[in-house]
């Protein structure tokens, strides 16, 4: 209490300036609902400036928001909150521009209990002792849009990547011819199966021994789907080999509503989808044991691959089946390549289940991504040039920022 | 392997001095007489006669002594016996008689088979593969995965009747339950024979040897079941010989035997009766065995349209069941779109018109074209007809499938798949037959026409079977095979002449082709050609001269690589010489008037169509 | 080559029809030779087999092919009803048991050990053929159909779309040229076969269908209609199984040709009696035309079984119809038949004829590009 009397006393004899005018408070373009916009015209005779806010109403309790500033300053971007999830932003806000002379002692910077009792002394004594602008007040309203060029640009990829699938999905449901270049080693899965048939044997697969939420045992779930459908057709089996108790189980799923879509719900034998193991390397041995002991005579795998796909590989050259091999996992690939008949490579691995079914909306899917890797690599050649140059504008493009 | 087994007695080849052939076709049967003169072997004197299958004969010997008689009465020799009971054989006497007498036959419709194989793609191509080079229509092939439920595939056997049914599927040692599932579907749908009768089906089981007693226990009862070698023994190989052989014996002894007529004919014959397809197939592959060369032959008819193809010994046969110049001409229309027609066609029509002209010669498929436009339009489907055929032939004329690649890293990258067997680059010959080429007006129609349909690439000898003799000479060469080969080379063939076109990516316009060449004559020729050009230089068979090509684009190929110039020797023929600067593909312009334009330059470079016709129509291509 | 012969269209108010009658397979003829039978008897009847129904038994039970034949209730031959239990496995205590049904009404035909797989059959369908037109039957095939014997007048197409149609004959229009269009469709033509002009628009057809005409016959229509009725290309002439609603029969050709003044005024004469119409069309070997038969009902045809005359030539006089551009359509008589083939327009050699058209342009024609209009001649 001692304090807030000695402020009032220092502060209350000194009316040097005048208060600043045309106080307005808006709310900014695009803004993200904390923000206000406020601007003014300086006083001439302000040594410095500080804002008071209040969220109660035109008499207060007014706190600072900002300040000081030199006298010379007209405006500001208030942050009505710092932690919006904590303190929400009011309804409204109401906000006072104090002038304060050469002498007038910065806002105090207590801690603690007192923080709050020292800053109530001190806004009152400012208010006591500076002139101010009246309370004027804001709204602050979050706006749909932000014309940050960052946000922007992502709107638009999302936009055209949308539009694209809806325009595509469209063509090919008119009947429009889609082209897929082609890719000999899908081509391949249909031979290998008609080759499985023709010698009695059945196919292998292996989806990889990731998880099942990696996106390469997701799209070798979808091809699975794909592929026993058509060994259903071919009336012919398919063994598929786990080291993910989760992915035996979908597998499963996936391998019966192929054969339920062929038509040959009866056909099914969930004998054939296994677990072998958890632990990579007596996967690894239990699948080469099916290899040598079952003799497929096509083996396909499509997933997330580590250390095991040479041996796998390997195995299955010496057994001489028709292999096809795809996966993203980069340290593989040449393994795949160098010991089977047709690798898929990286992306193509998620081409698959598009290039199968002919389902326009996996097709345009499939299309309007191509697009975009399309004109990414064209943004980032023209970013490179741009930054060999020095200009940093195109990259400024990309900033995401309030 | 491609010779029949045969049931008669062996010709003595040495001893053969004069052989009639005839080829009993479903309207009329021909017959020529082959002669050894003066120490080669030609074709003299030919004769033809309607086929007497049906009614009220229902004798097919009546035509065939028809036809022997007239070309005995043009050669002034006795042929056939006063008691009109076979053809005469020269008993020492040389002025009567010949040494040897052989026969086709596609009277009836031909040889008509249903296949069946476990995979579309692989044992039953395999059983299709060897149906086709034995001559026969495939009417339908059964597979496993052929997207038919099997009370669909029932229900169309039964419909079908076939004369036979070649059975294969699964290597040896490989599936039984598709085999097994497969005879019994047959065995429920309990197929009947075409011709009737009272004998059973013949099914020709050619699949997995393991499997023999099953398909017996199943179909043994129901049908006349012959066991034959796996067509597909490994996944890597065809073995087709052994099924094949045993068509043509089950064609003799149950098709043929049904026929009327054919009972005494088979007697008559030295040589077993073959179905004209089979004997075509025969001749192709011995004359590309003789000379080395890669042949492309077709047949264009009526109906279907088939097409022969020997590459590096390899031999495909295709049958273009609904692609034909009358009775299926709707559906040449049907399948190449109305604008594929037109764009060769060198002048405006009204579409709709077009149309119903199209329709009107299918339901009236005897008439022939009466004025020049007429022809022209006919041409034009007939290079649509044997551009689609061409287009299937490539693609059933593959690689084997299913069998392990050998494949290098930087195979990895590529995208194409399966390669056809049917290389345009390696292409020698070309070999058209059928009323609508062997019979144009003009010879350098008929060279147009597979030129445009089948754009041959680097350079290829273009050839027409003038009266169609190949099915005689196939049967000839299974007894006699350089008398077959002279005689084809001699007389069956009409040397049209040599194209000359460069592949690779070619600028629309300027020069495209530089050729050099000194004529028989002694001229000289230094030529640069535009592209989008075709050019004509009258040369004779008999004249072989040297060439040289030289691409003026950077890109163009003539065979020694891009930019690269090559010099050949070439031969010429009736038409000659003709250098296509068009492109390949062949580019024509979309705007229609400039692409009429474009086709009237043409026409008039080669001297295609007569002057009268062309001033006819030469204003209404203006308008 | 002694006889000039081109093939034509019959075009006859007296002539003999006869009618083959076959079952698509064995069965019962129901008549027997000499026996008159109206148009809608039932000659002949039989059963086609039913679909048959493969289902894997042996993998809906859970036990190996081989023991599949312990595990079946009902054996080859048996009869099932749809969903009646056809195998069962015991279980264990009753419990697990698994069971297989019927998939269908039929019978059981075979029992695989080996793929597990019992094939049903379904109930035969019955199938039974009409004697299609007035007469009497001359001939019997045992267990295949017979052949049935009218007079009466017949008039060929040539091309045709749709099956046997059993009808009262109407005019559409009164001449031979005219358009038939939407308009001279009108309701009291429901189950009539109506006949006239020389083209028929595709409205007119649709509209044909929707009245509910039993069938139409006219000069020509478009090709391309085809496939806006149908819906698919006729690429090959084989017709007869169409499913158009009617039965359309044309006499000319594509395109707009006049119907033959002597085909329209024979049809024309029959009007209000019955016909049977067909639309089945075959151009290559065994020709079938599409046709029109008016039988005599007052006319005894015979028992005897006729036997057509040998085909007659072309003679000088002779009326002919032009088949192919440019001559297309039109009616003409034969001036002369030059046995010495003559070069065409097109440079090719051809055997010709003149002939005068009826609008007195005298031309060279290809022989094969006529064909002779049969008509019976009075007397003849």
């Amino acid at each position: 209490m001692n304090l807030l009397i000695l402020f009032a006393a220092l502060l209350a004899p000194v009316l040097a300036a005048t208060p600043a005018t045309g106080l307005s408070v808006e709310t900014p373009a695009y803004s993200d609902g904390l923000t206000l916009s406020l601007s003014w015209t300086a006083p001439d005779d302000a040594h410095s400036l500080i804002l008071l806010r209040s969220d109660q109403g035109e008499a207060g309790p007014w706190h600072v928001a900002a300040g000081p500033w030199p006298g010379t300053k007209a405006e500001h971007q208030d942050k009505v909150t710092t932690d919006p999830t904590k303190t929400p932003p009011a309804a409204h806000y109401w906000y006072r521009l104090v002038s304060l002379d050469e002498d007038t002692a910065p806002p105090p910077e207590a801690d603690g209990d007192d923080a709050a009792a020292a800053e109530q002394a001190y806004v009152a004594a400012l208010l006591a002792g500076q002139p101010a602008t009246a309370a004027v007040q804001g709204t602050p309203v979050a706006s749909w849009l932000s014309a940050s060029p960052g946000y922007l640009l992502l709107l638009a990829l999302i936009v055209s990547v949308g539009g694209l699938m809806l325009w595509f999905t469209d063509r090919a449901r008119k009947g429009h011819e889609m082209f897929i270049r082609r890719m000999p080693g899908i081509d391949a899965i249909e031979e290998g199966i008609g080759r499985a048939t023709e010698m009695g044997k059945p196919v292998l697969y292996v989806p990889g021994i990731d998880e099942l939420q990696d996106i390469q045992t997701i799209a070798s779930m979808l091809i699975l789907g794909q592929i026993s459908r058509k060994v259903a057709e071919y009336q012919s089996d398919i063994v598929v080999s786990c080291c993910i108790p989760i992915v035996r189980e979908v597998a499963d799923e996936v391998v019966g509503s192929g054969y339920m879509l062929a038509g040959y719900p009866d056909a099914y034998n969930p004998k054939n989808v296994r677990f072998i193991s958890s632990e990579q390397f007596a996967f690894t041995a239990g699948t080469n044991g099916i290899i040598l002991r079952e003799k497929p005579a096509t083996h396909i795998f499509l997933g997330r691959f580590f250390a095991e796909s040479l041996i796998l590989a390997e195995t299955g050259y010496v057994n001489r089946s028709v292999q096809i091999a795809g996966t993203a996992e980069a340290t593989q690939l040449p393994f795949f390549v160098a010991a089977c008949d047709y690798t898929l490579i990286g992306e193509e691995l998620f081409a698959v289940s598009a290039y199968l079914s002919k389902d326009p909306r996996l097709v345009s899917s499939l299309k309007a991504s191509d697009y975009v890797k399309v004109f990414v690599v064209v943004m980032l050649v023209v970013g490179t040039i741009a930054a060999s140059f020095g200009s940093s504008f195109f990259i400024e493009l990309f900033t995401i920022s309030g | 392997m491609s010779a029949p087994s045969s049931s008669s007695p062996p010709v003595d080849k040495d001893k053969l001095e004069r052989v009639l052939a005839t080829d009993c076709g479903s309207t009329t049967t021909k017959a020529i007489l082959i002669e050894k003169v003066g120490g080669e072997w030609r074709q003299t004197w030919r004769g033809e006669a309607p086929t007497t299958v049906e009614a009220p004969f229902e004798d097919v010997t009546r035509g065939v002594l028809n036809g022997a008689q007239e070309v005995a009465e043009l050669s002034g020799r006795s042929l056939v016996r006063d008691d009109g009971a076979g053809i005469l054989r020269t008993n020492g006497d040389p002025t009567k008689g010949v040494s040897a007498y052989i026969s086709t036959s596609s009277a009836g419709g031909g040889l008509q088979l249903v296949v069946g194989g476990v995979v579309l793609s692989m044992t039953a191509e395999s059983a299709m593969r060897a149906a086709l080079g034995a001559g026969a229509i495939v009417m339908d092939t059964f597979a496993a995965n052929d997207r038919r439920k099997p009370f669909e595939q029932i229900e169309r056997i039964r419909q079908l009747r076939p004369d036979m049914i070649l059975l294969a599927g699964g290597i040896d040692g490989g599936t039984r339950k598709h085999v097994v599932a497969l005879a019994e579907m047959l065995k429920a749908a309990r197929p009947r024979t075409r011709l009737g009768g009272g004998f059973d089906l013949p099914i020709i089981y050619a699949g997995n040897q393991r499997v023999t007693d099953d398909i017996e226990r199943i179909l043994g009862e129901m049908c006349d079941l012959k066991v034959v070698p796996n067509v597909r023994p490994v996944m890597e190989s065809e073995n087709l010989g052994p099924a094949r052989d045993k068509i043509h014996d089950l064609f003799m002894e149950h098709v043929m035997a049904q026929a009327p007529g054919y009972d005494k004919l088979m007697r008559w014959v030295d040589a077993p009766i073959m179905p004209t397809p089979g004997a075509v197939g025969l001749i192709m592959q011995t004359i590309a065995r003789q000379r080395g060369i890669n042949v492309l032959g077709v047949d264009i008819g009526g109906a279907t349209t088939d097409v022969f193809s020997v590459f590096d010994g390899t031999f495909n046969r295709t049958v273009s069941a609904n692609l034909g110049m009358s009775y299926s001409v709707s559906n040449v229309l049907a399948e190449a779109g109305l604008s594929n027609i037109l764009r060769w066609v060198p002048f405006d029509i009204d579409e709709k018109g077009l149309r119903n002209r199209i329709g009107n010669k299918m339901i009236r498929p005897t008439t022939i074209p009466q004025t020049l436009e007429e022809l022209k339009i006919e041409q034009a489907i007939a290079r649509e007809a044997l551009r689609l055929a061409f287009i299937q032939h490539k693609e059933f004329a593959t690689d084997l499938k299913g069998v392990q690649q050998e494949r290098t890293i930087a195979d990895a990258f590529r995208q194409t798949g399966q390669d056809s067997l049917v290389k345009m680059q390696a292409l020698d010959l070309i070999v058209g037959s059928g009323g609508v080429l062997s019979h144009a007006p003009r010879r350098v129609q008929s060279m147009r026409m597979m030129m445009d349909a089948y754009e041959p690439e680097w350079i290829t000898e273009v050839a027409v079977d003038s009266i169609f003799m190949m099915p005689h000479l196939g049967v000839l060469s299974s007894i006699h095979e350089e008398a077959a080969t002279e005689v084809f080379e001699k007389d069956c063939l009409i040397f049209l002449g040599t194209a000359i076109a460069a592949t690779g990516e070619q600028k629309p316009t300027g020069p495209a082709l530089r050729v050099q060449f000194r004529l028989p004559d002694g001229t000289g020729v230094d030529e640069s050609i535009d592209s989008g050009r075709l050019r004509r230089w009258e040369l004779s068979r008999d004249d072989e001269i040297e060439i040289t090509l030289t691409p003026l684009q950077r890109r163009l190929d003539v065979g020694e690589g891009p930019g690269k110039a090559r010099t050949a020797k070439v031969r010429g023929g009736v038409v000659g010489l003709v250098v296509d600067t068009r492109g390949r593909p062949i580019h024509l312009p979309d705007a229609a008037a400039e692409r009429v334009r474009k086709l009237q330059e043409w026409v008039e470079a080669l001297g295609e169509y007569g002057a009268g016709g062309q001033s006819r129509w030469a204003g209404q291509g203006a308008d | 080559m002694a006889a000039i012969f081109t093939p034509g269209l019959k075009v006859t108010e007296h002539t003999i029809v006869l009618k083959d009658r076959r079952l698509p397979m064995e069965g019962e003829v129901a008549v027997s030779v000499g026996q008159a039978v109206r148009a809608d008897d039932v000659v002949a009847r039989t059963e086609l087999p039913g679909k048959v129904y493969p289902v894997n038994i042996a993998n809906q039970l859970g036990v190996d092919p081989g023991q599949l034949a312990q595990h079946m209730t009902k054996q080859v031959g048996d009869r099932v009803e749809e969903g009646e239990l056809v195998a069962a496995t015991p279980g264990f205590l009753g419990l697990f048991k698994s069971e297989a049904t019927a998939p269908v009404a039929g019978t059981i035909e075979s029992i695989s050990a080996i793929t597990g797989q019992v094939i049903f059959q379904a109930h035969p369908i019955p199938v039974e053929i009409d004697a299609y037109i007035t007469g009497k039957v001359v001939e019997v095939h045992a267990g295949e159909g017979c052949v049935v014997q009218a007079a009466g007048t017949l008039v060929q197409g040539i091309f045709g779309l749709g099956g046997e149609v059993k009808a009262e004959l109407m005019l559409s229009v009164d001449s031979a040229d005219a358009v038939v269009d939407a308009g001279d469709i009108r309701p009291e033509m429901a189950g009539r076969i109506v006949v006239g002009g020389s083209y028929a628009t595709v409205a007119a057809l649709k509209r044909a269908v929707e009245v509910g005409v039993a069938g139409m016959v006219v000069g020509g229509f478009d090709y391309d209609e085809i496939k806006e009725l149908l819906g698919y290309e006729v690429g090959v002439a084989i017709t007869g199984g169409e499913k158009l609603g009617l039965t359309l029969i044309v006499t000319e050709g594509f395109g707009r040709i006049p119907m033959a003044p002597a085909t329209f005024s024979l049809l024309k004469s029959k009007v209000g009696r019955r016909a049977s119409i067909n639309g089945a069309t075959q151009i290559r070997a065994g020709v079938i035309r599409p046709e029109v038969v008016v039988t005599d009902d007052d006319e005894d045809a015979g028992v005897e079984r006729w036997v057509p005359p040998e085909p007659k030539g072309l003679s000088i006089g002779d009326q002919v119809r032009g088949i192919r551009a440019p001559f297309f359509g039109k009616l003409g008589r034969v001036l002369a038949l030059p046995a010495e083939p003559a070069v065409l327009d097109t440079e090719s050699k051809a055997r010709i004829m003149e002939v005068e058209f009826e609008d007195g342009e005298v031309a060279i024609v290809p022989r094969a590009n006529v064909e002779a209009i049969e008509r019976e001649e009075a007397g003849a």
